[in-house]
Formats: structure tokens, sequence, C-alpha cells
């Protein structure tokens, strides 16, 4: 069945196709779910609210641009909402100057995806939404700032934070494993 | 910079294919959720029903009214405690906001009831949930647990949740098969409750507000993982471990490498049993994309957030529903200047002023933007008056004196200016003269009284929204002048003398006020607003700096719906 058929049906309320579109995106859409939260059953939640306001919504969709990007628009919308609602206080950290965030190349090699996941979601909220949008989603610092309502220096200094805490945490892991293969 | 790599590239590289599979409930959750789509979505209330609605609450505020007034309180009263508690047990059981309010209280009992019968054990019937240890429920949950016993086990779950568990590790694996027996028990005798279980079945999971802020807690605070850490046991052989914490827990299990159950004490309860096998399902079908800790502690999540998620839906419906809100009030309100000056003549701007008392009655229609913000209007009737002291009243005999000049702001009435009657202030003749010519008692007030019909137009943000509120106010009102005259007062005879000619048909102020609210209910409120209105254009000239101002104290109820 073609991807243009199966919006048709979903757009009918046919369960078939919906449970069919489920299958298609549900990995992908997860896979940003499990980005955006701060563990993994935050993540199936944010993931079936957002599956929820997609078949809601699926009749607006009007066959314009691309149709996972509609759909991880609106997965991502879900989890910044859910950060909205959930509120939290943010020390706005003035752009400091911050070592350049590289790693050396067998740093890196060790670090399992697992781990990296881990500490995004251990990130707080707001660096992590902003690490998010920008590295993994491409959004401009303009982008985030309208979408968190913050301005875009806050962004920014998020941004310098997250990677921060991130590198921070990387070489924590590294000298982890060293010890334990001693 | 040859061996070095920028941390984003190393995120992007990592994460460009990353896929992740969630678990299965997800899509039964969904499912069910776009089944039922009628019962989420909210009524269309007609136009006119709004109109109607507010009809009747100036209504039933009448009927209070005369009620209050002919002293026959008691029953009011007594009905607005019923709500009350209504909501208390609203608040308590989340399960009542879900079923019609007179029912709810009810089959929380019986839910409770059966629980009790089912257990067959110490079950202590609080439909307050004061932390009671009261069963011991121990599980043995493997793998292969056929989704029909997960249902069961959850209906009974939801059924007893006035209850708290309290698992015991003394009684080990001895109890787990009467425990299923309870379950099945619990299920049957629960045949009525059922249904109300279904709809609030989500809800259940929290008995009351503290709770819930208590998981917030423990879900937010940093340390989360590692208390979790603490508190489960690491099992390696098919035992079954509780261990108790505090008040306010309950059995909570989950599975864990091998098979292997641990019971930990929680909050939540139903919400977790969903889980458990396609959670375990998960470990085997997942592999390698999501390390086996990260699930076993999201299962811990997932009930929590299902939980909020859904109480913070409920939440936003319940206020949603109550958006408008109608105010009625009184307000003993005091009118003065700020500047030295005068709205009658030039004569008078040194003259000693006074305010005065006057009553403002009203009703107000109020809007919920949101939980915070509410636009709210309405008609007030007001009387303002202010007087001028030291004021000579006399009929002249000399009527080419030069000195006697009509008053600049007022037009004298026709029906005594054939009296030629004068008004001058005491303050332009000196000592001497009063003294002489005028002992104290031609000392005359002049008084300047108006009626307005003023319609304020103002935004209420909710400071504190508990049951007693904190709130700002800002707005502005406009005045549409209904009366308006001058009159003398020496020695308590009262005498109009005109009318000003330099009030404003129209005029404006700007409002700031503080509401303190006490809730009866969740719907009755009182209300108790002292506010300032700093009037900007009451009069089209004036002599000196005259800038009025009214201070009123607003106090009435308000009604939401």
């Amino acid at each position: 069945m073609s991807l243009d058929r199966l919006i048709e049906q979903c757009k009918a309320n046919n369960t078939k196709a919906q449970s069919e579109l489920y299958t298609l995106f549900s990995g992908t859409l997860f896979s940003l779910c499990l980005k955006y939260s701060r563990s993994y059953a935050e993540a199936e939640d944010n993931l079936q609210d957002a599956f929820i306001t997609i078949f809601k919504k699926i009749d607006q969709y009007k066959n314009k641009g691309s149709f996972e990007g509609w759909l991880k628009r609106i997965t991502i919308n879900t989890a910044l909402q859910r950060y909205r609602k959930q509120g939290g206080v943010f020390d706005i950290i003035k752009e400091e100057d911050i070592a350049d965030e590289t790693i050396t190349e067998d740093e890196e090699d060790n670090v399992s995806l697992d781990y990296l996941l881990k500490i995004i979601q251990e990130l707080p909220d707001q660096y992590r939404m902003v690490f998010n949008l920008y590295v993994l989603d491409g959004y401009s610092h303009q982008d985030i700032a309208e979408a968190l309502k913050i301005n875009k220096g806050t962004s920014k200094s998020n941004l310098a934070r997250a990677r921060q805490i991130l590198r921070t945490k990387i070489k924590a892991y590294k000298t982890g494993l060293q010890s334990q293969s001693l | 910079m040859g061996n070095k790599k920028h941390i984003d590239r190393l995120f992007q590289e990592k994460f460009k294919d990353f896929e992740a599979k969630p678990s299965d409930t997800v899509w039964q959750n969904i499912k069910k959720e776009l089944n039922q789509p009628k019962e989420t979505t909210k009524p269309v209330v007609p136009l006119w029903s709004k109109y109607a609605a507010i009809a009747a609450v100036v209504l039933i505020f009448v009927t209070v009214g005369i009620k209050v007034f002919t002293n026959e309180t008691a029953g009011t009263i007594i009905n607005n405690e019923i709500e009350d508690t209504t909501r208390s047990t609203t608040k308590i059981d989340s399960n009542a906001t879900n079923t019609s309010s007179s029912t709810s209280s009810s089959s929380v009992k019986e839910n409770n009831e059966s629980a009790k019968n089912a257990s067959g054990s110490t079950i202590n019937p609080l439909v307050d949930s004061t932390a009671q240890p009261i069963t011991l429920k121990n599980f043995n949950v493997t793998n292969n647990i056929a989704p029909k016993t997960q249902s069961k086990v959850r209906d009974s779950y939801s059924s007893s949740k006035e209850n708290k568990y309290t698992g015991d590790t003394s009684k080990g694996n001895s109890t787990n098969r009467s425990q299923h027996d309870v379950v099945a028990n619990t299920s049957s005798l629960n045949e009525e409750t059922k249904k109300s279980n279904k709809q609030a079945s989500p809800l259940n999971t929290f008995n009351k507000p503290n709770a819930l802020a208590e998981t917030i807690a423990t879900k937010d605070s940093p340390s989360r993982l590692q208390t979790k850490g603490q508190s489960v046991t690491k099992n390696n052989s098919n035992n079954v471990t509780a261990t108790p914490l505090n008040k306010n827990t309950s059995v909570y299990y989950k599975p864990y490498k091998d098979n292997t159950l641990s019971v930990k004490t929680t909050d939540d309860l139903f919400n977790t049993d969903k889980k458990l096998t396609t959670l375990s399902t998960n470990n085997l079908a997942k592999g390698k994309t999501i390390n086996e800790t990260l699930i076993i502690d999201s299962s811990l999540d997932e009930s929590i957030e299902d939980a909020i998620a859904k109480l913070k839906k409920l939440d936003i419906k319940e206020t949603s529903s109550h958006k408008w809100s109608i105010h009625a009030n009184v307000a003993p309100v005091y009118y003065s200047s700020l500047g030295k000056g005068s709205s009658i003549d030039d004569q008078f701007i040194n003259n000693d002023k006074d305010g005065e008392l006057n009553m403002s009655y009203g009703v107000k229609v109020g809007y919920a933007l949101n939980d915070k913000l509410k636009l709210r209007s309405g008609v007030n009737a007001l009387k303002l008056s202010y007087d001028t002291a030291g004021v000579l009243v006399y009929q002249s005999v000399l009527t080419g004196n030069p000195d006697i000049k009509p008053l600049r702001h007022i037009n004298m009435d026709p029906t005594l200016t054939g009296e030629s009657l004068s008004v001058i202030s005491t303050e332009n003749f000196n000592v001497q003269q009063v003294n002489n010519v005028f002992n104290d008692k031609f000392n005359a007030a002049l008084s300047q009284r108006m009626r307005y019909i003023e319609v304020p137009l103002e935004l209420e943000y909710a400071i504190i929204n508990e049951r007693f509120g904190l709130n700002i106010i800002g707005g502005m009102s406009t005045f549409f002048l209904s009366d308006n005259q001058v009159v003398t007062e020496f020695e308590n005879y009262r005498t109009k003398i005109g009318e000003a000619n330099n009030i404003n048909d129209v005029s404006f102020s700007t409002n700031l006020g503080l509401g303190l609210n006490y809730n009866f209910s969740k719907t009755f409120t009182f209300n108790f607003e002292p506010t300032f209105k700093y009037k900007i254009n009451t009069y089209s000239e004036s002599s000196g700096n005259f800038k009025p101002y009214i201070i009123g104290v607003y106090t009435g109820f308000s009604y939401k719906f």
C-alpha cells in the first residue's frame, strides 16, 4: 500500500491503516521521543500522545512537505509541550568561556549509543530540549527561542552547558571503563 | 584536530540511524484512546445556554440573598458543605471526578467494601487514604501471564485502590497462590463497580494530591535512579522480595533479568502491572537497542508518567468546565482627591475638603482565559460625594457687589437664582472678618454629589489559587454620569443649589486592586477586593490640581459555572 493511500485511509479512521502507519513510523518517532524525554517511560507516553495527536489531526496534513517531517514535528511538539507543562526552573548561565567541545577519537570509540542516550536523558529539561533541537534535529537558535519561549542567548548558553555536561560524562565513562578493565 | 572530533558530530553520527521499538502497550493505549473519542470530546454547549446559565445564577443569587436576609442560611450552608465534601472526596480519589458527583462517594465506598471482602483480610475501610499498612500481597508473576489474568489483576487493584499495601518479606512465596485467588475473587465480586472503575481507572493510582506531589518529587529528584537502585533488591534466584518503605506505599514489582521479580514499594499499582508481560517480552525483543536496566527503570516512570498525564488531562477538563463566573458585590466607596484643588470654583482651592463614604453595588461576569488569568466585566451603580468645607452661603443683598461672582463650575439652580443666592469661601476673608462678621454657625459645606453607572473591564491574575486565593486585579472602568448635583449642608439642612457644569458625561478610571478569595466549594467563592481607582477625565475643567480617586472595598460572592 502506498503511503498516500495509507494516509487517506487513516483520515477515514480506518483502524487497520492506523495500525500500519504506527508500525511504519513508531520506530523513528520513538527514537525521537527517547531523546527528548527523561526516561524510557516518558518517551513511551510521549509517543502515545504524539500518535493520538497525529491520528486526530491527520486530515490537516495536506500532502505538503514530507509526511515523516510532519510526524516528527508533531512528536517534537508533544515533547516540548510536556516539558512546558512540567515547567522547570533553570539557572540562566551566562555564556562562559567553555573549552572547545571536542573529544579525542579514541574517547568516543567505546561510548555506546545507550550511554549517549542515557546522558542526554539525564540533562536538565531545557538543556536537553535545546541540545536535541539544535544538534540532532537541525533547528536554529531562532527556532528554538521561539519554540521554548526563551531568548536566543539563553538557547546558546544552554547548548554550551549541555555540551559541557555531556563531554564531562563521556570522559567519566571512559575513565570508568578503564578502571573496570584494570 | 585530526584525531579530534566535535561532540556534536559524535552524537549526530551515533544517532543517525537510531531507531527504537516502543512496547506494545503504547499501541494498545493509542487504540483505546482512538476508539472512544466521543467520551473524550467535550460536548458543544450552545451559546444561548450560557446566557440562560447566567440568568439562572442571578436568580440563585436573589434567592440566596433573600434567604440570608430572612436568616434562613442553614440550608444553603449545609448545601455548600455537601458540595465541599464531594470536592474533597474528589481530591482523595479522582474516581469521583469521572463519575457523577452524587454517586461518586458511594461508589468509593462500594469499592472499598468489595476490596475488603475479596481479600478477606484486614483491610481498613478508610475512605481517606491515611496510609495504613493493610494487607500483605505478594506476587509471583512470570513472563507468561495471560492477558486475561492481567486485566483481572488490574481490576482488583483499581477496586481496592483506597487501601495501601505493604509487602512483607517474611511471608515469602507461600502467599503467591492466595494472591491469585484474591485477584480472581475481587474481580468477580466487583462486577458492579467495574464500570466506574473502568472509566476512572487511570486515575485510581493516586489517592490524594500529596501522593501525586510525592511522585513527581521522586520523579524529578536527580537521585531517583540511585534510590531506586537501593530499594530494588536484585535477585538472581526465583524469589520474591518486598521492601516496605514508609507510609503511602503499595506493592510494586518489576521484572528483573532472568524472570526474577522484585517487589518494591511505590505509590503506583496497576499501571506497572499492565506493563509486566510487555516489558518482559521487550527484554527479549529489544535486545541490544536499549539496555535492560533502562527498560526496568522506566517501567516505574511509565506508570507514574501515565497517571500524571491523565490526571493533568483531567485537571484541564475540570478547569475548562468552569470558565465562566458571576460575581455580585457591594462596596463602600470613598471619593477623594490626590491634589489640592476644587472642582467647584477657584476660591475653594485651599478649603478643607472631605471625601465621603458611599455605596457601590453591582454584578460582574468573569471569563477564565486560563488557570491564572480571568477577564471580567459588569455593571456597578455607585454614588460619590465630596464636601468642601468653609463655605458661606447667603442671599446677596447687594446684587452689584463686584466681589461676588457666580461659581465658575456650577450652574445655579434656576429656582434659586431669583433669590440671588451666593456662595463664597470663608478662606477668602481674613481672620478678623470671619470672627467679627460671621461666626462658625454660618460655616456651611458644599457637597458635590454624583451618581454613576460604572462598567469595569478588568483582568484578574491569580497569585495563589488554593482554597484561599490571592489575585491582582488591573483594568479600567468607564463611568456614565446619571445624576449630578451640588448641595449645601448647613446644620443638617440640605439645599440643592445647582449642578456642576464641568462633569463629563463619560469618564474613565484606571483600576488596581488586590483580591482575596475564599472558596467555599469548587464553584462558590467569597471575594474581598480592596481596589483603587484613579479617575482620569471626570471633569472637563477644574480649579487647581484636582485629581479625584475612588477607593472601594468590594465584597461579595461569585459563582463559577
